[in-house]
């Protein structure tokens, strides 16, 4: 999301006041959000859950898709409130800063450009001897959890590939007559799920995957309603 | 009478012996019960030729097919990517103080929509080098970029690409892909001696230690010692070093001058007075070496050429050359009675093109395709692979020796003596008389088993300064139009590609860290 984050610091920013997000529309112009593994069932009520290859690595993400194309994010064009917000965006603008050279030692960031980050409404953040209060430990909390779950998170789509269970898909979706395809999306292949063996299935449920696996699959029909806000959205 | 075939041995585990063994264990099931069995042999005591490190896309699709994954030959094989053989100094420059070089891309120029050399050839791209003229990946090779992405699956790039690759390293993974996943015995033991029955056919093979061991079906991938195709089956060996002169190489691994050096995409081969020199980069080093003809220069000679050449590209530390005698030819027959020659066995001819792997990838690939089921069938299809396997190294010849024949480099006898008509195959005078005054066609390509086909003729020929000649034919070349279109697309294509895609390096770097997926 967008930069720039600095270190959390109670000298620098005792003073602030965070507000929750509430909806999409800081993100104009990010058509996808991360989702973990956990948020498909949530996430999938209101948007198409898929999968994307990050360009610098190659490696599959779990994603919640806004928009169509890239650069577009129909809800905060429409000015739609999702019905579900993911994690990363109730996060924001607070995100962890991985420690140079220290695997899983973490600092809080934060980006202070954010309209979400003021000094007169919002809840406080620091105490006025420089505590933190309750309300940053929860968010701090949560910040945590989301971390813990996108590791899940590659654990599970790493399962998905070794059991050949992603599979790349187009769509072609048709917004007031005209045709666009949608590329680059990977989904989970249903018939290679039905293949599977008994113990490979029951490892999955056994592991508390399924509902997710199917929230991501039916999850698809968002498509259509987003082409369709789309296609409101120029009738406007 | 007919029996039928159950098992194959495989003499010698070099690169041919590997890849032999991959082939036919993946098309005949040696995994399953029911399959034939393939056995492979080979002698730690007698080392691999330990060269061969440039291959051409046929390698991608041969890997695909047996079932290994890209990622793990990068990682395991020190392999980089490469799009081009780049070649420099094989004509005279054609100005002062400049140096002539052209790529022979593995993009092939897009001939189904408009062949726009004759349009190129009529100017309209001005001094524009061929291989830029009919695609974007020069100027990508020139960037030094590699050919994918990183969202790329396996396999899969935006060119056209093979590999350089570590050839022992490259053994061993084919060894345990064998052994692991297709079902192939491996034997490590010495051949002392191959016995023949008195129809010329071999009945068994004497080994130090595991007895005599007899099959159906023998291959011979013992390397340059033809083992079983020349010294138990006395199959004559049909020298071609009068059109072909190289016949000796200086080879030697020398590490980069620093780790962030640079990675070309492509193979340099830089001519030189008696031959030229080979420069691939691995991942982990390079490997150069000359490939020289002893009949136009020294051993000594060749050394101070390939010391000067490594000076240049900054190596510093000691040069250790190690000597390779290759013999230039092939076989009367490849495959003869219950014996068929695979690999340096087979055949040879210098590695300019990289020719070596391919050949005896395609010719395994072929075997295992067309594998008799009974003895009965050996004779007819000995016969079909014999006369294939013969146009096949032939058409290879002619290509190699284009690139020497039609050099205007005058400033040797060994270059002098190439240009030579007596030295030229009569198939490849005919095809240079035909184009001097008419384009290269694709019916000038006809066989199944052709190697190098029209759109590698065009870039040796173009890339050369073959002048063909169009002068009066101009009336048959209506579509300057939409070649000037085709032109300014590749460059802004090219353009648009150079801003997605990683530095070579990086590419390979990112590769061994993260990996590529199956899709
Ligand atoms: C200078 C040079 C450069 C080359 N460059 C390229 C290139 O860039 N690209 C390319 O594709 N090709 C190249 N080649 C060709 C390439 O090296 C060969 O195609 C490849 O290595 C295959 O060799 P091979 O397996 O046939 O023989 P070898 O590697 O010689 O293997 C012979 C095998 O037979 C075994 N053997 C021999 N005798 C016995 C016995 N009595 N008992 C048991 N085992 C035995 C040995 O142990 C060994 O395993 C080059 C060749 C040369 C000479």
């Amino acid at each position: 999301m967008s930069l720039p984050v600095v270190p959390l610091h109670k000298d620098v920013h005792g003073a602030l006041k965070l507000n929750a997000s509430r909806n999409l529309n800081e993100f104009a112009s990010q058509h996808m959000f991360p989702v973990s593994v956990h948020e498909f069932v949530r996430a999938g009520a209101e948007f198409p859950v898929v999968f994307v290859k990050d360009a610098a690595s190659g490696q599959f993400r779990s994603v919640a898709l806004a928009g169509l194309m890239p650069n577009e994010n129909i809800y905060a064009v429409a000015n739609v409130l999702p019905t579900y917000l993911p994690l990363a965006v109730q996060n924001y603008p607070m995100v962890l800063i991985a420690e140079a050279n220290v695997e899983n030692q973490f600092a809080i960031g934060i980006n202070t450009n954010s309209p979400l980050v003021q000094t007169e409404s919002g809840e406080a953040l620091f105490t006025e001897t420089g505590e933190e209060t309750t309300y940053l430990q929860q968010r701090k909390q949560l910040l945590i959890r989301s971390y813990e779950q996108l590791q899940i998170t590659d654990a599970f789509i790493q399962l998905l590939q070794q059991l050949d269970l992603l599979m790349a898909q187009s769509f072609t979706v048709e917004v007031n007559g005209e045709v666009a395809n949608i590329n680059g999306i990977y989904i989970i292949n249903e018939q290679k799920l039905n293949e599977l063996s008994v113990e490979q299935f029951e490892d999955l449920r056994r592991r508390g995957f399924l509902p997710s696996i199917y929230s991501q699959l039916t999850s698809l029909h968002q498509l259509s309603r987003l082409a369709s806000l789309k296609a409101n959205l120029r009738q406007e | 009478m007919s029996q039928p075939i159950r098992n194959v041995l495989i003499v010698g585990g070099g690169t041919a012996g590997w890849l032999a063994a991959c082939h036919l264990a993946k098309k005949l099931s040696s995994n399953s019960a029911q399959g034939i069995a393939v056995t492979l042999i080979e002698s730690p005591k007698i080392p691999t030729i330990g060269v061969g490190e440039g291959t051409v896309p046929a390698m991608r699709q041969s890997l695909q097919y047996l079932g290994i994954s890209e990622t793990e030959f990068v990682r395991e094989c020190d392999v980089t990517f490469k799009q081009s053989i780049k070649f420099v100094d094989w004509c005279k420059p054609l100005s002062a103080n400049s140096q002539h070089s052209y790529h022979h891309l593995f993009d092939y120029p897009d001939l189904a929509s408009l062949d726009i050399t004759p349009y190129w050839l009529q100017g309209l791209a001005g001094d524009l080098p061929y291989a830029d003229a009919v695609s974007v990946q020069s100027r990508l090779c020139d960037a030094g970029l590699g050919p994918k992405n990183m969202t790329h699956a396996e396999y899969a790039g935006i060119t056209n690409y093979a590999y350089h690759l570590d050839a022992a390293k490259f053994a061993l993974l084919l060894t345990r892909h064998a052994t692991t996943k297709l079902g192939v015995k491996h034997i490590k033991d010495l051949v002392e001696q191959v016995l023949c029955d008195q129809d010329g056919n071999i009945s068994g093979v004497v080994t130090a230690e595991n007895g005599v061991l007899t099959a159906d079906v023998y291959i011979d991938c013992t390397g340059f010692r033809a083992l079983l195709i020349g010294d138990a089956c006395q199959v004559p060996f049909i020298s071609k070093s009068d059109v072909l002169f190289a016949d000796s190489a200086l080879a030697v691994q020398v590490p980069y001058a620093d780790v962030n050096q640079a990675i070309p995409c492509f193979t340099v081969s830089t001519a030189q007075e008696a031959g030229w020199i080979w420069d691939i980069g691995l991942s982990t080093r390079r490997g150069t070496g000359y490939v020289y003809s002893s009949r136009h220069t020294s051993d000594e000679r060749a050394e101070q050429v390939l010391t000067q050449y490594l000076r240049g590209t900054q190596v510093t530390g000691s040069i250790e050359a190690r000597k390779i005698e290759m013999q230039i030819g092939y076989r009367e027959k490849f495959w003869h009675g219950n014996c068929i020659a695979l690999g340096l066995s087979q055949g040879f001819v210098e590695p300019l093109e990289a020719t070596g792997l391919l050949v005896y990838d395609a010719t395994a690939r072929m075997l295992a395709e067309q594998f008799p089921s009974h003895t009965a069938l050996m004779p007819a299809l000995a016969q079909r692979f014999n006369q294939r396997v013969r146009l096949a190294w032939d058409r290879v010849i002619d290509f190699i020796k284009l690139h020497y024949f039609i050099s205007n480099r005058d400033d040797s006898q060994f270059w002098l003596d190439n240009r030579d008509v007596a030295g030229c195959p009569t198939s490849l005078l005919d095809n240079l008389a035909v184009w001097r005054q008419q384009l290269p066609s694709a019916y000038d390509f006809h066989s199944k088993l052709e190697i190098f086909n029209l759109e590698n003729y065009l870039y040796v020929l173009y890339g050369m300064q073959f002048p063909t000649d169009l002068t009066d034919q101009q009336f048959r070349f209506p579509d300057s139009a939409k070649a000037k279109q085709m032109l300014a697309f590749y460059q802004h294509k090219a353009q648009q590609l150079q801003a997605q895609l990683l530095p070579h390096r990086e590419l390979i770097a990112r590769i061994k860290h993260y990996g590529l997926s199956k899709i």
